[in-house]
């Protein structure tokens, strides 16, 4: 599992309301420039134990000049501005990571010719020094817009980070001495007839993709503590198949894996279903170290929106059974879910979105401008597994929260709001901890300019209007993090992005970008030349960022 | 309240807006009597029933039905009133037994085996199943004759009962409100603008004309009072007096 | 000055007798078993389109819930045009004349007129309910509300909940019948009730496409309180207890029925009922239906 936390689930208005000590609560910040943001990551650049905002943007005017605004935590827990740095054209996709001794984080560029890194000096990158020539990471593709990739990892656990890039064959590992070491973990291309449906399916997802009959994958890549050794390990991941490079003592990894492995609940029948289909996902779930399976499938023939998760519970010698030890049911548009330890009993507790599917919605949106979804909690007890009642086959339901996210339909018509594409990931958040008291609170944006706060306990149970109201810009791109390093979760919120256009994940494909032709090169020169006429006409668009540091509360 | 005289109308007006159509209209209508309401169309004499009945509100002036006065204690004014206003109104998808026992539970109910004794009455006993949507208008007038009838009013407002009606019709009419007449239990109320009608029933005749009470009294006091013959003005025709002679209907 | 009860036997009798009209009326006949055959169809469809479409609910009820959704919707039109020709129906064939010389008071023949308007909803939503809940109860069977095999509620406790939610709708339904009453008091054919009536109807269907960020900002107690336009669409209130049974079918406990959806229901249907009876009260007071 990556860090992400981020349930992809939109809901609510809850009535009544709380009174809003926010100046207790927050120290705000609002920082804005000129662009429209295409990324953003947090790091701390100047080495002060304080993370800064790192924002890849457009600038404004012309969607293809690129660059990063870097905002930094000043003392007091206040961002008074940023600087805008160019990014170099060549720069396909960056990291922040510390490859240098000297304090604060530095840039990694990779690029189409190499792994290059730069110091952040004063509104500026510094000087290029190349960190390892891998050249073939985007053979074959053209420049796009330079994002934030995750290729620095400590996997030595020395402080200081290496270089973890994607290639056909596997990830490579760039040690610091220069030497490289293979993953073997090939990609995978794959032959698909585009079909209609699937077609329809993309362009109601996003506009500008496109199907092509062959795909090529790469799997990806987790760094990630599999058997609770306390070293980090390496993890591939395609489609189902899960492979495992565990590091010795001595701090080494094997190149081939050292374990695989192979689990699916999908029929036979399923395999080829459009409706059907299943995201792999591991997490420690219980206090064994080990990792546990959580195989999500999506659709059925009967259900559509049905979405099943098995889970696998890792045995002491580390195997898994065969069938999964336990099933969690429930509804839903999307697969997503959250692993949360709730109770603060160290286990990771499970919390699904549910969405009913019924014209009572519909209505909802008309009369309330609100859609309604349902957190479903499912606690992990002390014997490891999810509350099950004797002979009955799936989990037991241990709380719901029920919120709703207002639609700004004008918004959504006129294209002021990012359509709900088929992941639409407002902030609703159990990843926070607000004031400190290790139970995670839900932090939930209303999608009506509040923020509503439910603050958690050892029962886990969120009371049904939120504990405290904070005005607060509503957003689709926000971070939540503990910043300042007090132990108090901070909030970043962005607004003045794009709207979202993500891949389609899935069972066995991604869809990918067409390949740009020289008439397409051509056309987008065409525009950037337009777009930098229209400069001069219309206002600039802003990147704004609203940044609430948390101050605790009063108890 | 039983001794007091069934319809008293003191000084009515009534005006739509500045169209005097009832002006300082006074009627006196005895127990058991035929009372004739007489006038040429557009004289003022659905208004005044309509006064009468409360279902319009004369702009001044007072109605009193059996004493009970017709704005002020409706219910009790009305509950002794039996009225067909402007010809007779039904429920066309409904049988004329179930059109009389409906309108009849309006008050309460009627006893059993009065719809049937109505219907009987007026002569429609072998149409009583059938739907009025059928009916010809003489059968409409008598079933609305036997509506009218159906709570055994102590007075019956009819307003021009013959309308319409073939020289049959009319005749039937006539002899069935001579039978009311003559069983004495009620006060009947009718208007017309035939004179021959009237003549043929009326103990007492009001003559009214533009909204104004020319003459009231017997038969005999008016035909005798102006040497047999009175004159009538018609707004509608505005073509100048005409003498009429009682015994021409059309006059 | 009449007792109440003398005002509410009266008021009984017109009801009664207007009943006994309505039901031999072919057109009335016609509406509700229109209505049925509606409630009939519409479940059968709504239950292949769920085999269709791969997705099932998840019990009876919550089938019977998503059924009622739309047929509350589809059937509204068809209840609301018969309730708009009940004053029609006594205008346009001259009885009314007979009725008011009869010891009834306008206001007794307009409050019979509301309450067989409320009773012909009435019956609406139980004809709708009967064939909703058959279908669920076919298709999935009722009982206890369960989910995974778990008992999230008691039949009893959800068919309670069913009919405090029926006694929302009936009011929201009961406002919007009032409106057909209105229009009714001032028709004098029954054509001419239908096509005023149906206007008025959709004129305020339309106010549902309002987007509901367009509307009255309101400051209460020094907070901003947005009223959107969308609140007024009278036609669509009577979905919103119905929205929040259908809280109950995914599992959550309805604590309490007094939450601002239904408030702002109970205040935009009582507003406009009081309109309405205003509206009516003085039409049925000046109007002379002898003319």
């Amino acid at each position: 599992m990556s860090g992400g936390r981020a349930l992809v689930v939109a809901f609510l208005l809850v009535a009544g309301s709380t009174a809003d000590a926010e100046g207790e609560l927050f120290v705000r910040s609002k920082v804005e420039f000129p662009g429209k943001i295409e990324d953003h990551l947090l790091a701390d650049v100047d080495g002060d134990g304080r993370l800064d905002v790192l924002v890849v943007h457009a600038a404004a005017g012309d969607r293809y000049d690129y660059r990063l605004a870097v905002c930094r935590q000043q003392v007091e827990k206040k961002f008074d501005g940023c600087e805008i740095l160019d990014l170099p054209d060549d720069v396909r996709a960056f990291d922040v990571g510390n490859v240098d001794p000297a304090p604060g984080a530095e840039f990694v560029a990779v690029t189409a010719s190499g792994v290059f890194w730069s110091a952040f000096e004063k509104e500026r990158l510094g000087s290029r020094h190349r960190l390892a020539e891998v050249p073939s990471v985007f053979a074959g593709t053209d420049p796009d817009i330079p994002r934030p990739l995750d290729v620095l990892f400590d996997l030595d656990g020395d402080g200081r980070d290496e270089l973890l890039l994607p290639s056909q064959a596997g990830p490579v590992w760039v040690k610091p001495d220069g030497k490289r070491q293979l993953f073997e973990s090939p990609a995978v291309v794959l032959y698909r007839l585009a079909n209609r449906s699937a077609d329809v399916n993309a362009a109601l997802r996003s506009g500008f993709q496109s199907r092509v009959t062959s795909e090529m994958n790469t799997p990806d890549v987790h760094v990630f503590d599999w058997n609770g050794d306390g070293r980090l390990d390496v993890v591939t991941q395609l489609d189902n198949i899960l492979r495992i490079f565990l590091q010795d003592e001595t701090g080494g990894l094997p190149g081939q894996p050292s374990r695989t492995l192979e689990r699916s609940t999908l029929a036979e029948n399923e395999l080829d279903s459009s409706f059907t289909g299943e995201v792999t996902s591991f997490a420690q779930l219980d206090l064994d170290g080990q990792a546990d399976l959580i195989l999500t499938k999506w659709g059925s023939s009967e259900e559509r929106t049905r979405m099943d998760r098995a889970i696998f519970f890792s045995r002491p010698d580390g195997s898994y059974p065969d069938v999964p030890d336990q099933l969690v049911r429930s509804e839903s548009v999307t697969p997503d879910f959250d692993l949360v330890d709730l109770d603060g009993n160290g286990t990771r507790d499970l919390v699904v979105p549910f969405f009913h599917f019924a014209p009572s919605q519909a209505v909802k949106v008309i009369t309330q401008n609100a859609l309604r979804w349902q957190l479903r909690i499912f606690l992990l007890g002390a014997d490891g597994r999810y509350s099950q009642d004797e002979g009955k086959k799936f989990a037991r339901i241990d709380h719901r929260v029920v919120l709703d996210y207002k639609l700004d339909i004008l918004k959504l018509l006129f294209g002021k709001q990012a359509r709900p594409t088929g992941r639409i990931a407002p902030l609703l958040d159990f990843g926070a901890d607000f004031d400190g008291d290790g139970y995670a609170d839900l932090a939930a944006d209303d999608g009506g300019d509040k923020l509503r706060i439910y603050w958690g306990n050892a029962e886990a149970r969120y009371s049904s209007s939120p504990d405290q109201v904070v005005p607060f810009e509503s957003t689709l791109a926000y971070d939540l993090v503990d910043a300042d390093g007090d132990g108090l979760t901070d909030l970043f919120a962005y607004h003045g992005t794009r709207p979202v256009t993500e891949q389609i994940g899935g069972h066995g494909f991604h869809a990918v970008k067409r390949r740009r032709t020289e008439r397409e090169r051509a056309r987008r020169a065409e525009e950037a030349r337009r777009a930098r006429k229209q400069e001069e006409e219309v206002p600039h668009e802003r990147v704004r960022l609203e940044i609430l540091m948390s101050v605790g509360r009063a108890r | 309240m039983s001794s007091a005289l069934p319809v008293v109308a003191e000084h009515l007006h009534k005006r739509f807006g500045s169209m005097a159509v009832v002006e300082d209209l006074s009627l006196r209508v005895e127990e058991g009597k035929v009372y004739g309401f007489l006038g040429p169309n557009g004289a003022g004499k659905t208004t005044t029933i309509r006064m009468l009945l409360g279902l319009v509100a004369p702009s001044s002036g007072s109605v009193k039905i059996f004493g009970h006065d017709i704005r002020r204690d409706f219910k009790s004014a009305i509950r002794c009133v039996g009225a067909m206003v402007e010809g007779p109104a039904f429920y066309p998808f409904l049988t004329a037994q179930k059109n009389l026992q409906l309108f009849g539970r309006l008050s309460g109910g009627v006893p059993a085996g009065r719809v049937e004794e109505m219907l009987d009455r007026v002569g429609l006993s072998r149409r009583a199943g059938q739907k009025v949507a059928g009916f010809s208008q003489g059968m409409r007038q008598r079933l609305g004759i036997a509506l009218a009838m159906l709570e055994k009013p102590r007075l019956l407002v009819l307003d021009e009962p013959t309308n319409g009606l073939d020289p049959q019709g009319t005749r039937e009419i006539r002899e069935l409100l001579r039978r009311i007449r003559d069983e004495g239990n009620t006060t009947v109320f009718l208007s017309s603008h035939l004179l021959g009608e009237m003549e043929r029933i009326c103990d007492r005749v009001a003559v009214i004309s533009q909204g104004r009470m020319l003459r009231e009294g017997s038969l005999d006091e008016l035909l005798g009072a102006d040497d047999r013959c009175f004159r009538c003005e018609s707004r509608a025709g505005r073509r100048g007096a005409r003498r009429a002679r009682p015994s021409q209907p059309s006059a | 000055m009449r007792s109440p009860l003398d005002f509410l036997r009266t008021v009984a009798r017109l009801v009664r007798a207007d009943v006994t009209k309505l039901s031999r009326y072919w057109v009335v006949l016609a509406g509700f078993v229109a209505v049925v055959v509606l409630a009939v169809s519409g479940t059968m469809v709504f239950h292949r389109i769920e085999q269709a479409a791969n997705v099932t609910s998840n019990s009876g009820y919550d089938f019977a819930l998503a059924v009622m959704d739309r047929l509350v919707d589809v059937s509204l039109p068809i209840v609301y045009v018969l309730v708009c020709i009940l004053f029609a129906i006594d205008v346009s064939n001259s009885t009314v004349k007979y009725i008011l010389t009869r010891p009834v008071t306008r206001m007794e023949l307009l409050v019979s007129k509301y309450v067989t308007a409320f009773g012909m909803v009435t019956l609406n939503v139980a004809l709708l309910w009967t064939v909703a809940l058959s279908g669920g109860a076919a298709f999935y069977g009722l009982g206890d509300l369960t989910e995974n095999g778990y008992v999230i509620f008691s039949g009893g406790y959800v068919f309670g909940q069913f009919a405090l939610g029926t006694f929302f709708l009936l009011i929201a339904l009961g406002s919007v019948a009032a409106m057909g009453v209105a229009v009714s008091t001032f028709s004098s054919t029954m054509g001419g009730a239908i096509i005023i009536g149906l206007i008025f109807f959709f004129m305020l269907e339309l106010l549902a496409v309002i987007p509901t960020n367009l509307g009255l900002t309101l400051s209460l107690g020094g907070e901003a309180f947005v009223l959107p336009f969308s609140s007024f669409s009278l036609p669509n209130q009577p979905l919103i207890p119905l929205g929040v049974l259908g809280d109950l079918t995914t599992g959550i406990a309805i604590e309490s029925w007094w939450i601002p959806p239904i408030q702002r229901m109970l205040a935009v249907c009582g507003a406009y009922l009081v309109l309405f009876l205003g509206v009516s009260a003085f039409g049925i007071r000046k109007r002379d239906f002898t003319l």
